[in-house]
């Protein structure tokens, strides 16, 4: 089976548009390629899951969309971010600054850390607010709302709770309400349930859908998961070593994927009643993977 | 909170005891008594001498006479110092303070040049700054604190732009109440940044390894993706996080304090806790010395045990863990 | 593993740097009789607080300047236009014992008598700073390394016992190291010279010192190697040389020993520092080193007069600077080595 790389853009020019993104790590002299020249594009109101394995290259797409990533000489991104009109890549940190937080939110993997151990949650999401929407007559109101909106009961009283005493669901959903307390046009998920109980995980991919659904929101899920993909996102691409390997239709490309890898991958979701069998492993992709490698060793 | 603070001070009681013990027993090592030396002395009246060798058991075992100095010190009396003619406690309460307010006083010093100086060179790491900062730190460390004691008194000998020692000048008891303060706060620049000096390096050293350890924490990149500025990330954030373990340094810190108080007082003619117990050690005033050693040991006691509880008050994961 | 830290060491410059300048002190140490024109107890009156004689290319050798004193109340001397003396190398001086047991006579550079070469001026009796200098050497760099094995060895015997064995002996020991460590240190130290001094003749101060150096300093080390010990107590080739019915103590010396050697040789390099200063700081308070013996701390001690703050004696103060160099050398020495042999450290250059 021939392989099939879907470099190009996808299907419509979205609200945020990716071009020819590549992140290179410089470390002990030697430079990594983590992403190498993806481009993708995210519609209004739409989500979009980047699905792969660890060390895909998925989370630093994510994290290179508002350069979160760490700056040259350690880490070089190129390419081209596109955002109403602005390539976020190049623009002024100032300006950079005013879309992060209020045009394009993050939630990340381990809410535990991501979330500042000496602050209440309330400094936090106030601090959010306070940035991008200094006129809010009432922030307490708001995060007391925003709190209950993502499902924390008594608001009230865990506003000033600290994030140590807060279970791990609880915590990424103070996350969530903290990455929406701007209303933000784009959110971007970063294993957003990887670090959770599996009825948690159900609970928090539920609260998504809904919050997207009423807000109208774009979301950028990035996930090594294929089994919450389905069901949520409408577009899917598939990353293996920096490059997207599938990209389409989420529906589509779960029920004929194209890519060997891709179905590898939708092998390894465990499927109640299945019996349980042999997971495919990467050795038919052998010969793809050092011809790669050493693309990557020796070339750009 | 309370029965943490009930705990540590109940800790602290048997620690104190078997410190009272150790000091009494070394003076107990030292050939003679007490009042050896005070014996010597021509203008000591003969009921001076009979009357402490019947308050403190001189002429049993070193056990009764610690059972007795103990039962005394009870009370408030910690004996008679013969070089003074005053109750050791009113000398202690005389020279306490001072050292109290210079130590407090070079640890906020410390602090306010460590701390600023020891995230400017975590945020520019590597950097020009970087490395000045910390020939600096290696220098501060390494200078004997009481030959910088003498580096000052020359200074203010050659220069006369401080006074060469002390703590008040000539005519401090005529001086309005806010000139005293300005004589006061005179005498005192130099001793504080003699005494400072080695603390500002180990603060900074602290600094900016904490710091560097929280630049890369995740809720600073949480923090930038809500779009906050640089400035508030590194000065509010990380800092926040990071300097917790300055405020449990300071235990160490005060330590080193009040050896080197010792040291400083001396060449710079301080009337401090340090001064007396040199004195005291020197011409055999033997019951300062316990006395003192002993205040030293419960001033970086109580020293540490604030620490610790400014540590709880500062991290919300200590304080509220109480519950 | 020595050989792997010393091979990394001399490979950073600022490490082999250390070490050079450590290893050129302790020669000029060991050779301090030699390398000294004078005695340190040489006193000459007539030259009290003389400045550091100049020294004049005459011919193509080294002269020194003659002075004379023109006011002895405030120690001014004027240099005698013309008048210099040959510095002769290798010539023979006051007799001495090399290192204690060889007597010889020569000395690397001396003058005619009764001139005097003083490189670095002399005291309030006339004394040469600069061989004063070289025999407080001895006294001062010497103390830190006997100082550092006693504390080391004690801090081992008792953290190791008490992280192996845990329990009794685990409770006993760390409450005896808070105990010390309640105290501040100069306190515990004044006060333990105070009780021991009585017990020795002045010459023999140097071993009073060590002895209570030791005795403090063994606490903080005692407990870092316990909690090392307790995490070691885990490790499967620990528990085999149990099963295998090895003593405790072969365990603890043959197995505990070579993992903490690291963090040892760390721990020693960082405390010498405190035990040079720690015997400064005693000699300088007339507590430790005493007359007629020489330590930079005593000289230092002798410098605190108002006479060479007002007259600007420079030169008395040269001890403050050997202390100086000596101290942060062995600082920067010991966290290059911190850097060598902990590689966590040298993951995050």
């Amino acid at each position: 089976m021939s392989i099939q790389r879907h470099q190009s853009a996808s299907p419509e020019p979205g609200i945020l548009e990716v071009r020819n993104l590549c992140v290179d790590f410089h470390a002990h002299g030697q430079v990594c390629r983590a992403v190498d020249h993806i481009s993708l594009g995210i519609a209004q109101g739409q989500v979009l899951a980047v699905v792969g394995e660890s060390g895909s290259g998925k989370s630093v797409t994510g994290l290179a969309l508002t350069r979160l990533l760490p700056p040259p000489p350690g880490c070089r991104v190129q390419g081209e971010v596109l955002y109403q009109g602005r390539n976020l890549l190049t623009c002024a940190p100032k300006e950079l600054r005013k879309y992060r937080g209020r045009h394009i939110a993050y939630v990340f993997q381990e809410p535990g850390t991501a979330l500042n151990p000496v602050f209440s949650i309330e400094y936090q999401i106030a601090e959010a607010i306070k940035l991008h929407r200094p006129q809010t007559k009432n922030p307490r109101r708001e995060i007391i709302e925003a709190l209950d909106m993502v499902g924390i009961d008594q608001p009230e009283k865990r506003i000033g709770n600290y994030p140590h005493q807060l279970s791990g669901g609880m915590q990424q959903r103070v996350m969530i309400a903290m990455a929406l307390a701007c209303r933000p046009r784009i959110l971007v998920a970063d294993e957003p349930t990887t670090a959770l109980d599996v009825t948690i995980q159900a609970q928090i991919m539920a609260l998504l859908k809904d919050v997207q659904e009423q807000m109208g929101m774009s979301i950028l899920l990035i996930t090594h998961n294929f089994g919450i993909v389905s069901g949520f996102a409408d577009q899917v691409a598939v990353m293996r070593q920096g490059r997207i390997v599938e990209q389409g239709a989420c529906a589509r490309v779960l029920s004929q994927p194209e890519h060997v890898y891709t179905r590898a991958l939708i092998e390894c979701i465990p499927v109640l009643g299945r019996k349980a069998h042999r997971l495919p492993s990467i050795e038919s992709l052998q010969s793809e993977t050092a011809e790669e490698m050493t693309g990557h060793e020796h070339g750009k | 909170m309370l029965s943490f603070l009930i705990r540590r001070i109940a800790a602290a009681v048997p620690l104190l005891f078997g410190i009272s013990v150790l000091v009494f027993l070394l003076m107990a090592i030292a050939p003679g008594d007490f009042l050896d030396v005070a014996r010597t002395q021509q203008d000591i009246p003969e009921e001076y001498i009979e009357r402490m060798e019947e308050e403190f058991a001189l002429d049993q075992p070193w056990y009764a006479r610690y059972a007795s100095w103990l039962g005394n010190v009870v009370q408030g009396n910690f004996g008679e110092s013969w070089i003074y003619r005053i109750p050791v406690a009113d000398l202690l309460k005389q020279r306490i303070p001072a050292t109290l307010v210079l130590s407090a006083l070079s640890i906020l010093f410390a602090l306010c040049i460590a701390i600023p100086l020891g995230v400017l060179a975590a945020i520019f790491k590597d950097s020009i700054f970087d490395r000045l900062s910390s020939m600096f730190a290696y220098a501060a460390l390494s200078i004997p604190e009481f030959f910088l004691a003498l580096l000052a008194v020359m200074f203010a000998a050659n220069t006369g732009l401080f006074p060469v020692g002390g703590l008040t000048s000539m005519d401090h008891e005529f001086m309005p109440f806010w000139s005293r303060m300005v004589d006061y706060a005179h005498h005192l620049v130099l001793p504080t940044l003699v005494l400072g000096m080695g603390s500002v390096a180990s603060y900074m050293r602290i600094m900016r390894a904490n710091f560097l350890d929280y630049i890369r924490a995740d809720f600073v990149t949480t923090a930038r993706a809500k779009g906050v500025g640089e400035g508030r990330v590194m000065f509010v954030h990380v800092l926040r996080n990071a300097i917790n373990p300055l405020v449990s340094a300071s235990g160490f810190i005060l330590a080193s304090l009040l050896s080197g108080s010792i040291l400083v007082e001396n060449v710079m003619n301080y009337p401090g806790l340090g001064q007396l117990i040199f004195e005291a050690l020197m011409r055999q005033d033997e019951f300062v010395v316990v006395a003192a050693v002993l205040m030293g040991c419960i001033m970086l006691m109580l020293g540490n045990l604030i620490a610790d509880l400014l540590l709880a008050w500062f991290d919300p994961r200590i304080r509220l863990d109480k519950n | 593993m020595l050989k792997y830290v010393f091979q990394e060491l001399v490979h950073r410059p600022l490490g082999a740097g250390c070490l050079v300048l450590l290893g050129l002190m302790y020669a000029c140490t060991l050779f301090s009789q030699f390398l000294a024109p004078y005695q340190p107890t040489d006193q000459d009156l007539e030259k009290a607080y003389h400045p550091p004689t100049r020294i004049v290319l005459k011919n193509w050798r080294p002269h020194i300047q003659v002075y004379e004193q023109v006011d002895p109340a405030s120690a001014r001397y004027k240099a005698v236009e013309g008048e210099t003396v040959p510095l002769r190398f290798f010539a023979p001086g006051e007799e001495y014992r090399f290192w204690g047991l060889i007597p010889a006579k020569m000395r690397l550079f001396q003058v005619q008598k009764p001139h005097r070469v003083y490189l670095l001026g002399s005291d309030s009796t006339g004394r040469d700073v600069f061989s004063r200098l070289l025999y407080g050497a001895q006294v001062s760099l010497s103390i830190g390394f006997i100082g550092i094995c006693i504390t080391m060895t004690l801090g081992f015997v008792v953290g190791g016992v008490a992280g192996y064995f845990g329990g009794r002996a685990d409770f006993l020991a760390m409450r005896l190291v808070e105990f010390v460590i309640a105290i501040p240190s100069l306190y515990l130290l004044i006060a333990l010279r105070g009780a021991l001094a009585e017990y020795f003749e002045p010459e023999q101060m140097y071993v009073v010192i060590v002895i209570i150096l030791s005795l403090i300093g063994w606490a903080g080390a005692a407990r870092i190697i316990r909690g090392m010990a307790l995490s070691l107590r885990q490790r499967p080739f620990v528990l085999a040389a149990e099963v295998m019915g090895q003593s405790s103590w072969k365990i603890l010396v043959r197995h505990f020993l070579p993992n903490l050697a690291s963090y040892l040789l760390v721990a020693a390099t960082l405390s010498i520092p405190a035990y040079i200063l720690a015997e400064a700081a005693l000699s300088f308070l007339g507590l430790g080193i005493q007359e007629p013996g020489t330590s930079w701390g005593l000289m230092l001690k002798q410098a605190q007069e108002l006479k060479v703050f007002t007259l600007n004696l420079w030169w008395l103060f040269t001890p403050g600077a050997a202390i100086f160099i000596t101290v942060i050398t062995f600082n920067v020495l010991g966290d290059v080595l911190r850097d060598v042999v902990d590689p966590r450290q040298q993951m995050g250059r």
